[in-house]
């Protein structure tokens, strides 16, 4: 009772600001901020001119003030080694927090004392946090400020704006055209782990844009980031807690002119799907549990009793569309609870979406006449119905100055009801027509914590630790494949006969946590911005999966003629499965799809920071890691087979960071990075994947992939906001991973395999630039853009295990990725923004000879964003997205393999704070 | 104990004393039959003998009988006991025992009989890397996918029998079966009274379809694929491709008299392996005297390779009965295949199951539509295969299943680009129809290029015979047969054969099939004689040392052959 009590007074504490008392002081807060590198700078002393009122700061360069008299005041900041510097213009409300940070310069720079307004002190802190992003190497951002102004509503489609970034199939992240096995996500710094069984991805699209403060991807390898890294690292920073307490609502309606008010094909749902909480409405049936006990049920009864089980859901229903709609709460604030100064964010977001995939083909090929031709196709609709659910909960406080704790929580959930419906001709029913029918559920919830502890002593130590814990579940439960076949030209589609795929239930359910501890320590050899650092830490983290999947097959000879036009439901409702009836015989598909995992990985580095002359910074270093996979899949037999992975690694790094001057910098580094396999591809067991459905083969001779990686990154910083940069970069992969293709006398199926080695090169070009400095007119525009142009190379070697095309770009890497934005900002904090984003056409799977390979074509993306301020609390916004409805095709030559148009898609929203 | 031994030897001596006594006396009395004649296993080659001595005998004279054959005189010994150890292994033995006295013979004993014991089973757990011998005396039990590899020889003696069962010891894959790597040779020469074996480990009576995986060969012939395309299987199969050959000629050794039971294991749902997979193997091959009995999959599948074949028989198949593509271009003849009801199951939590297309014959061009078929279905060499006198007998309807596009259970279904020859033939039964010809541009250019003949056969009690016009897809209509001697019937189909049970009787377990022709069979003539039409006579050269020849009759045995080419070493077991 007291404690609910004790949570009331909290949440009205939080709810209602300044109910309690008025004060008569207000309060500054900042951080203070090396403007070179953007890091914070401690012990640096700050005062309130013309009083005697001031403080140190502390860990991560932070400070509060407070009891300032309200009024307008002016800040010395002063500290050995940088310049002093002065700030006015500050104005301090009663009651109030104010937040400013305050950059400095080293005294080598800059010798005299400045004075600078407020205002103009914050462009200079932007330009600083810029160049923190790529101090030590070479990191793009997107930021929450740019998320914004985009119509972009998960992490998914915000990353896409980031340079040389691809996002495939709206969830994986394809970076400078590598694979998803060459990225690795984390949050936080904390490691995510995949909840996809059979590739090693965090999908974006779980995390809504609203709890982001930005998306970090690294692009070169220092040693105290992970040595999977490889291709890139994607670190999803959740946001921090405003200085003054906030409550923001948010809410939006929007429609896809495809989908909303259409007859679209739609899966039947269960309760509490919309709060993705499906799954358990379609859990498998106790009776079909046991791989084994399909197999072995010996009585009709038992079979039949099996069949009833599942749930009497096959067919696709035709519904109208419903809108999409979203809506979002969040408070944050930094207020003194239990004599603490605590700084608080909570968040909570709801989405509900409809995708569409209309127009939908879908063939297959043969080869005749030395080209390939449609051998079987396919036309119909996907739509998927999804929910999104996203929690945050992010605590910090600072225990004296020297002690900075963070406690970050976070909760996505997310559930995608999927129908898909199309009829034509199919090889395998001898160019007879047939009529397939898919529903899938799919439900993916990722939760991540953290604690972590920053402890900085006289400047000169600091030591950072975290412990953090995260897991994540992937169902699919109860996805049925149903096939009816058309037995005369015209007529109706029935019920066919024993064919292994025509009608199959489907379960699977993966998790996969993992935990972690990290302890750095850095020490600063002397004073100032020249002192010389060196960092040392620990990594242990501990991972485990388990898979599990199982996969039914129902087959009849004995549906009678006049009934097989009837409805699989009709089939199924008792009447040819009641008592002993002999008509329906059910069959494990596979049992193979079931694996554990586990992974220890433990790692150690050293690194210095050397800057020296006044202009150079040289960061070199290495790490050590040690990673022991082991992987055990169940066989059908009821038997165990164990692969095993156990690598230690060196993996050294070198970065030259060159001051040319204030304004621009150069950036060399050189690096090992490696990647290792999936869990899955070391077990060489044949099983039918879960997602793709295609018979896969593991290879328990899997080696890990050593990387060497070159970037070279020139940036100018024009104007603070504004940046412009030229990079290059090349990677040589030795013995790098392939997804191939197998075929055999009969059924062809995948596999793995390492190639000889891979080659990717390729230049970034980045500018951010307001128009006003070159035309006073254009003042209020700013264009962005990225463009990155690739090119890979793949030798697969002797062993020529593969019968793919031997002289190809890897797999996924597009020539060229472009992304174009102009933003017009208005008065009151309005804007517009116009952004474009295509990527060349890339191998979407490489052909098996002779046929060439499967192409992803280009998709024009053009998205508008506005933003209207209301009043001084209320904002509307308006997003179109998509408005060409470009057409998603993979061809393979002259045939369209898949295609599909996904509409237009147009949104509505208000916040208000 | 010592004691008890000396009496032993000392009693009979007495007694021999005593009746030289008597001697001197009377008249002997004459021999008595030896009483309480006893048969005592002693192990899989040998049976301890012992009985009541005889008063007055000399010696001992054993009889053994195999079976229920006649006797015959093995041994004679002096005393009342005796160890044979010439026999088989897993036989039943008769025997008996009279007394002899200079040349006074007694009457026999009443016969005894025992079973020899098993054979010791030798377990093989490794790959066959140098030249082996697998002997008769022993049975070899394959524990995983077993290679012959690195060029070694794998003899197998006559009437060595050799089984493979599910794993279950959690190995992967749970699949056992013997693979024969291209440039190794398989060198396995039964007889017709001893067969050598491959079946399945279980019981019989407790065997099931797909309980192990069959044999592969790997030669080096041509096939029409390109690239790499690996044995359809279980690891290690699915490593070892089997195209890219360049010697037509090429030996993989010597299959003759065998018979592989309950084969076509599947490490997962749809990847069966077939009976006997025979993958770009040479003409130099023997193959021939093979019987397949009860798989999951194909019985006999040719992909690609120039191997010769006869007096092949299929009893039941998961799948098709004989299986060619990928460029098979040898010659067959004598083929049997027989398909009955109720439909072929595996065991329990197998995770195989039975083809939803189950044919006689399917024959495809280049069969892939997945890739390393150059030029798709008509990739070259084109498959070309010469089959001549085949009895092709389907289940009748209600069987098998039936399907969009009614493919479900052809006799022969001829697709995907290929060619050949069939003639002499009998194609019976078949739920669907007797012959259906698929692919109307890449078939269709074979027929029209006139590479692809079907004649002299008759086409009986099919669901139909031919292909309907303006099926998608399909041409073999009956206007493309107008010249070909292809006569049809709806008469039953059984009762063309001397003795094989209607479609709605079971075939007993280890039934003896007559095929011969019955009297008045239409069988009896219809055939081409020696004269071959067309292009055949080219093609029929160097077979078997001799050349193919056409016969008057059709089906696969002559009316009225004194000794049927299977009789004795086929059988037909349903578990």
């Amino acid at each position: 009772m007291r404690r609910a009590l004790s949570l009331i007074t909290l949440l009205a504490l939080l709810t209602a600001p300044g109910a309690a008392q008025s004060p008569t002081t207000g309060r500054i807060v900042g951080r203070i901020l090396d403007a070179a590198n953007g890091a914070g700078i401690t012990e640096a002393g700050i005062q309130i001119v013309g009083t005697t009122q001031g403080t140190l700061s502390g860990v991560d360069g932070r400070f509060t003030l407070v009891g300032v008299t309200p009024g307008t005041v002016s800040l010395l900041v002063r500290r050995i080694g940088y310049a002093p510097k002065t700030v006015t213009g500050l104005v301090v409300v009663a009651g109030q927090s104010l937040q400013q940070d305050v950059s400095l310069s080293a005294a080598t720079v800059q010798l005299t004392a400045t004075v600078v307004t407020a205002a103009a002190e914050r462009g200079s802190v932007n330009e600083a946090l810029d160049q923190q992003r790529s101090a030590t190497g070479i990191v793009s951002a997107v930021t929450a400020e740019q998320i914004a102004k985009s119509p972009d509503g998960d992490a998914a489609k915000a990353i896409q704006r980031v340079s040389g970034v691809t996002v495939q199939d709206g969830r994986s992240v394809f970076v400078r055209g590598l694979g998803e096995r060459y990225t690795v996500t984390s949050m936080n710094g904390a490691r995510l782990p995949s909840p996809e069984p059979e590739k090693r991805y965090v999908p974006l699209d779980l995390f809504p844009s609203s709890l982001l403060q930005s998306i970090d991807v690294s692009k070169s390898f220092t040693p105290d980031l992970s040595g999977d890294f490889s291709g890139a690292s994607v670190d999803i920073r959740t946001r921090e807690y405003p200085t003054r307490r906030t409550v923001t609502f948010s809410a939006s309606l929007g429609a896809n002119e495809r989908a909303t008010g259409q007859s679209i094909v739609t899966a039947p749902s269960t309760d509490g799907e919309w709060f993705g909480n499906g799954a358990s409405a379609r859990a498998l049936p106790t009776a079909l549990r046991s791989a084994a006990a399909v197999g072995q049920l010996t009585s009709r009864q038992q079979v039949n009793a099996a069949i009833n089980s599942l749930r009497n859901v096959w067919t696709p229903e035709n519904r109208n569309g419903l809108p999409n709609g979203a809506f979002g709460v969040s408070v944050g604030g930094q207020d003194p609870i239990l004599g603490l100064d605590l700084g608080y964010l909570a968040s909570l977001t709801y989405a509900n979406t409809q995708d569409i995939q209309s127009e939908y083909t879908q063939a297959n090929p043969i080869q005749e006449g030395g080209r390939p031709v449609v051998l079987e196709s396919w036309a119909g609709q996907g739509a998927t119905r999804s929910s999104t659910l996203g929690a945050l909960f992010n605590t910090s406080t600072m225990i004296g100055s020297h002690t900075l704790l963070r406690l970050n929580n976070s909760y996505t959930r997310s559930a995608d009801n999927e129908a898909r419906h199309s009829i034509g001709p199919a090889f395998a029913f001898s160019g007879g027509s047939i009529e397939r029918m898919t529903l899938r559920y799919v439900e993916r919830a990722v939760r991540s914590t953290q604690l972590t502890g920053d402890h900085t002593f006289n400047a000169q130590h600091q030591i950072t630790w975290s412990l953090a814990a995260a897991a994540v579940r992937r169902q699919e439960p109860d996805r049925s494949d149903l096939v009816y076949a058309q037995f005369t030209p015209d007529g109706p589609y029935a019920w066919s006969d024993g064919n292994p795929d025509v009608a199959r239930r489907t379960f699977s359910d993966l998790r996969e946590s993992n935990w972690s501890s990290a302890l750095n320590y850095k020490w600063t050899i002397g004073e100032g911005a020249e002192a010389p650092a060196i960092k040392v830490g620990g990594l242990y983290r501990s991972t485990t999966r388990d898979a599990f999947n199982r996969q039914f097959s129902i087959l009849s000879t004995r549906v009678p003629e006049a009934d097989r036009a009837r409805r699989a439901e009709e089939l199924f409702d008792g009447r040819y499965s009641t008592g002993d009836a002999d008509v329906f015989s059910i069959y494990n598909v596979a049992a193979d799809g079931e694996y554990e995992a586990g992974e220890q990985l433990s790692a150690g580095y050293l690194m210095t920071e050397l800057p020296f002359g006044g202009r150079f910074r040289l960061i070199g270093g290495a790490r050590v890691e040690r990673a022991d996979i082991e992987v055990n899949t169940a066989l059908a037999n009821g038997g165990r087979f164990v692969s095993r992975l156990d690598n230690t690694d060196v993996l050294p790094a070198v970065i030259l960071n060159v001051r040319l001057s204030d304004r621009a910098q150069l950036r060399a580094s050189a690096s090992q990075t490696l990647a290792r396999p999936e869990y899955r591809e070391l077990s060489p067991v044949q099983y039918l994947e879960v997602v793709g459905g295609q018979i896969t083969r593991g290879n328990g001779d899997l080696v890990r992939t050593l990387i060497q990686n070159a970037d070279l990154k020139w940036e100018l910083f024009p104007a603070p906001g504004e940046v412009v940069s030229l990079g290059v970069f090349a990677k040589r992969f030795d013995r790098p991973i392939e997804r191939i293709d197998i075929s055999t006398g009969g059924q062809p199926f995948v596999s793995f395999f390492n190639a000889k080695e891979a080659r990717n090169l390729g230049v970034e070009l980045e500018a951010r630039k307001n128009l006003g400095g070159w035309v006073g007119a254009l003042e209020r525009y700013a264009l962005f853009s990225n463009v990155t142009l690739m090119e890979s190379q793949i030798v697969l070697g002797e062993d020529a295990s593969a019968n793919t095309n031997a002289d190809r770009p890897m797999m996924g890497q597009a020539p060229w990725v472009a992304n174009v934005g102009l933003t017009r900002s208005g008065d009151r904090g309005g804007s517009a923004t116009l952004l474009y984003s295509a990527v060349g056409p890339r191998i979407f799977s490489a052909g098996t000879v002779p046929y060439p390979d499967v192409m992803e074509a280009t998709r024009h993306l053009i998205d508008l964003s506005v933003r209207l301020p209301l009043t001084e609390r209320a904002e509307l916004s308006l997003d179109a997205r998509n408005l060409l409805d470009a057409p998603f095709r993979l061809t393979q030559g002259p045939i369209v393999r898949e295609g599909y148009r996904t509409g237009r898609n147009l949104t509505i929203g208000v916040r208000w704070r | 104990m010592r004691f008890l031994s000396s009496l032993r030897v000392i009693m009979p001596a007495l007694l021999v004393l005593v009746g030289a006594c008597a001697d001197g006396v009377t008249a002997p009395d004459p021999l008595a039959a030896p009483a309480t004649l006893t048969a005592t296993t002693q192990g899989p080659r040998s049976v301890q003998l012992s009985w009541a001595a005889v008063a007055g005998a000399e010696t001992y004279e054993i009889d053994r009988a195999t079976g229920a054959g006649s006797f015959a005189t093995v041994a004679t010994v002096t005393t009342a006991t005796y160890t044979d150890t010439a026999l088989v292994a897993e036989t039943s033995y008769r025997f008996r025992v009279r007394a002899i006295r200079g040349t006074e013979q007694g009457p026999y004993s009443t016969e005894a009989t025992a079973l020899t014991g098993d054979r010791p089973v030798v377990q093989v757990t490794a790959d066959i890397t140098t030249n082996t011998t697998w002997t008769s005396t022993n049975v070899y039990q394959l524990t995983k996918v077993i290679s012959v590899a690195n060029g070694a020889t794998l003899t197998i003696q006559a009437g060595t029998k050799i089984i493979g069962g599910t794993i279950t010891t959690g190995q992967a894959p749970p699949v056992t079966a013997l693979m024969v790597l291209r440039g190794s040779r398989l060198n396995a020469v039964g007889t017709a009274t001893q067969p050598i074996v491959f079946t399945s480990s279980a019981a019989a009576g407790a065997r099931a379809p797909g309980d192990w995986g069959g044999i592969i060969l790997v030669g080096n012939a041509r096939s029409n694929r390109t690239g790499r395309t690996v044995v359809e299987g279980p690891a290690p199969a699915d490593t070892v491709s089997w195209n890219g050959g360049n010697l037509d000629n090429d030996n993989s050794g010597e299959i003759v008299y065998t018979r592989v039971e309950f084969a076509g294991a599947a490490a997962i749902l749809n990847v069966e392996l077939n009976s006997y997979s025979l993958y770009a193997v040479g003409s130099n091959t023997r193959f021939e005297y093979n019987q397949a009995i009860r798989g999951l999959d194909d019985m006999f599948e040719w992909f690609g390779g120039t191997v010769d074949g006869r007096y092949l028989v299929s009893y039941e198949a998961g799948d098709d009965h004989f299986d060619m593509a990928e460029g098979y271009r040898g010659r067959l003849q004598y083929l049997i295949a027989l398909q009955t009801g109720p439909r072929v199951t595996p065991r329990a939590g197998n995770p195989g199951a039975l083809s939803a297309e189950q044919n006689g014959f399917e024959i495809d061009g280049c069969g892939s539509a997945s890739g390393t078929c150059a030029l798709g279905f008509s990739s070259e060499p084109y498959t070309m295969p010469v089959v001549a006198n085949f009895t092709i007998l389907g289940p009748g309807a209600g069987v098998l299943p039936v399907r969009s596009g009614g493919d479900g259970g052809v006799g022969m279904l001829l697709r995907r680009g290929t060619g050949g020859t069939w003639m002499n033939g009998v194609v019976a039964r078949w739920p669907e129809s007797g012959l259906s010809m698929f692919d109307s541009t890449a078939t269709f250019a074979r027929l029209a290029a006139d590479s692809l003949d079907v004649f002299n056969t008759l086409l009986a009690n099919n669901g139909r015979a031919f292909d309907v016009a303006g099926a998608t897809n399909r041409f073999g209509t009956a206007d493309k047969f107008t010249d070909a001697n292809i006569t049809t019937s709806t008469a039953a189909a059984h009762l063309l054969f001397t003795s094989i049970p209607d479609s709605s009787v079971a075939v007993a377990n280890g039934a003896s099939l007559d095929w011969r022709p019955a009297t008045g069979s239409a069988l009896r003539s219809g055939g081409t004689g020696t004269t071959l039409p067309g292009k055949t006579g080219t093609r029929v050269n160097n077979f078997f040392g001799g050349s193919l020849a056409g016969t008057t009759f059709l089906g696969a045995i002559a009316p009225d052959a004194a000794a049927p080419w299977y009789a004795g070493w086929t059988t037909y077991f349903r578990n």
